[in-house]
């Protein structure tokens, strides 16, 4: 598969007024293949954030010095750039905010998902058929007329959701998307993510402080103090629960209740990631104790 | 003697277009001594209540007394009240304005009209309380990292010495272990001080760890109050309002449909690690 976007050698520090400088990524190189899901953990102030805006360029080289090179859809975004290929870059690549009010612009729902693609001078009709499409694609049909300020935490940052998605980008980053949301919320945004990703070739890269909400990417990112720490599938990750700690970062309760089973001699298989797994090794350990018992 | 609340309704814009109603004829007691959860949904009031109880808001019917006082019966309650009931709001660390780190978390203690020593006193106490370095204060707000600002702006309340300390979503935002670090804090605080805490937030697991008694909100007032026990034992009620339970103890449930048998409801992982250990060492002996 071909990358969508490709980061070489990447540090970045940020000026401030007096031109100090503040380092925030130091010689970063990932790749991220097209159609993927990717979370991306780390303590507060590791540089997710920073990374995330450098990809679709809300930062770029008047906000600090850049070094190395982020490729997005086969154009360096860190050099020089024309108008015409940053705008054309900004449309592939959609974001989402923590909080859904920063990015939701019109009075009725329909009209805030058009924005995007009215913009873009897309057809009315075009729109109206996207429109349609986009509310089905988060689960909220029906709701056209609605006014934003009235929905739900969870229904305005699916809305958001739609509206990145009506400009049909490449790649979604949901930056801290689920933060101010109650557990209704975040888990509707991490089914429509999980949606997405099952039925779209949208690449997908989450940043998040929940761990449970990692558990179902292909692949997890950890960053740390401005560096990749460490780089694999969730299980890779996960299961190495006292490097993750040694980050500032957890693991999900399932995981740290078969760690500490294990510490204590109690378990030997692999450590489960999610509730169901869980559920079926604990009760295969207390089976077979009881087995044992038995003979 | 607690916060009280007795049929309290609040209704947002009033008389107006927008006229909402945001608490309708609500009961609730948050205890002294103890650290009550606060939890619902999006919308369901909790920030609401927060300022309610310490006279921001006035209700547009009922009473809320604290100490026995109704806090909104005349100007002069009110104001004590204001000091007798801390408030960090949601994300406090944009609030904060003063020079120096030092100066702010002084603000308050400052109109509370106290002596420089006094204040001096209560500053370093919070300072203590919080962990934040003696090389921060003199900084300038925005020069710290976001979850020192965060701590500071916590500390500006502690200075003030609150009966009842209230706080919104604390801890939304930090790294797992900026978390644990805060809401830890907080509960030492509680248990030292002998304060009443109320923490909102979104997160079971941080509800369940760090909470004596959790009071659960739903669209249409108060659904529960009660142990974490008493809260956690109905998932499908909490999944109805929004709600949910921590991870831990949906493993357990799922476990249950598989047969496994558990003697207590379990919420966090030390208890269910403390169980499961039992269980392997076949201490039970009911075993056929």
């Amino acid at each position: 598969m071909e990358n969508i976007i490709e980061i070489k050698n990447l540090s970045f520090s940020y000026k401030d007024s007096e031109g100090k400088l503040h380092p925030a990524l130091h010689d970063i190189n990932l790749n991220f293949e097209r159609g993927t899901y990717t979370a991306i953990l780390g303590h507060n102030g590791s540089g997710k954030s920073t990374l995330a805006k450098l990809i679709n360029m809300v930062l770029t080289r008047e906000d600090g010095v850049i070094d190395g090179s982020i490729t997005v859809c086969g154009k360096e975004v860190t050099g020089s750039i024309s108008d015409e290929d940053a705008y054309d870059i900004q449309c592939r690549i959609g974001m989402v905010h923590q909080n859904p009010d920063n990015q939701i612009v019109a009075t009725t729902v329909e009209e805030d998902i058009a924005f995007g693609p009215e913009n873009l001078g897309v057809d009315p009709v075009e729109i109206r058929k996207t429109v349609t499409e986009m509310l089905k694609a988060v689960g909220m049909e029906g709701h056209e007329k609605s006014a934003p300020h009235r929905l739900s935490g969870g229904q305005k940052q699916r809305i958001a959701v739609a509206g990145v998605l009506a400009m049909r980008p490449e790649c979604i980053i949901f930056d801290e998307s689920t933060a101010m949301l109650d557990p209704q919320g975040r888990e509707a945004i991490m089914n429509t993510i999980d949606e997405l990703h099952k039925n779209t070739d949208v690449t997908i890269i989450t940043i998040t402080h929940y761990m449970n909400e990692a558990t179902d990417a292909d692949r997890v990112i950890v960053l740390n103090k401005g560096e990749v720490f460490m780089d694999g599938t969730p299980e890779e990750i996960f299961t190495q629960v006292d490097t993750l700690h040694s980050v500032r970062l957890d693991v999900p309760q399932v995981t740290e209740l078969f760690c500490k089973l294990k510490k204590a001699g109690a378990y030997e298989g692999e450590l489960p990631l999610h509730t169901e797994e869980g559920a079926a090794a604990l009760k295969e350990l207390l089976d077979s104790k009881r087995g044992q018992k038995c003979l | 003697m607690p916060i009280i609340f007795e049929n309290v309704s609040y209704v947002y814009g009033q008389n107006t277009p927008f006229e909402h109603k945001a608490l309708d004829k609500i009961n609730l007691t948050v205890n002294e001594n103890e650290i009550t959860g606060l939890i619902g949904q999006t919308g369901c009031g909790k920030s609401t209540i927060a300022q309610l109880c310490n006279g921001l808001y006035k209700p547009t019917e009922g009473k809320v007394t604290v100490d026995g006082v109704d806090i909104n019966a005349d100007k002069k309650n009110k104001k004590e009240n204001f000091f007798k009931v801390g408030l960090v709001f949601q994300y406090p660390e944009y609030q904060l304005f003063e020079d120096t780190v030092e100066h702010d978390i002084a603000y308050g203690p400052k109109n509370m009209g106290l002596s420089e020593d006094e204040i001096k006193r209560r500053v370093t106490d919070a300072v203590r309380f919080v962990g934040l370095r003696d090389d921060e204060m003199q900084k300038s707000p925005f020069d710290i990292s976001g979850g020192q600002r965060r701590r500071a702006a916590i500390a500006g309340i502690i200075a003030m010495e609150p009966k009842y300390l209230i706080l919104d979503e604390p801890a939304a935002g930090l790294d797992p272990q900026g978390r644990d670090d805060i809401l830890s804090k907080l509960k030492k605080y509680q248990r030292e001080k002998g304060t009443a805490v109320v923490i909102i937030s979104h997160s079971m697991e941080d509800m369940a760890k760090y909470c004596d008694r959790i009071i659960v909100l739903s669209q249409t007032g108060v659904y529960k109050c009660g142990t974490k026990a008493e809260i956690f034992e109905d998932p499908a009620a909490l999944r109805d309002m929004g709600l949910s339970v921590p991870q831990i103890t949906k493993m357990v449930y799922c476990a249950k449909e598989l047969g496994v048998k558990f003697d207590r409801p379990l919420y966090t992982v030390d208890a269910a690690f403390e169980d499961i250990m039992k269980m392997l060492g076949g201490g039970d002996g009911s075993d056929t």
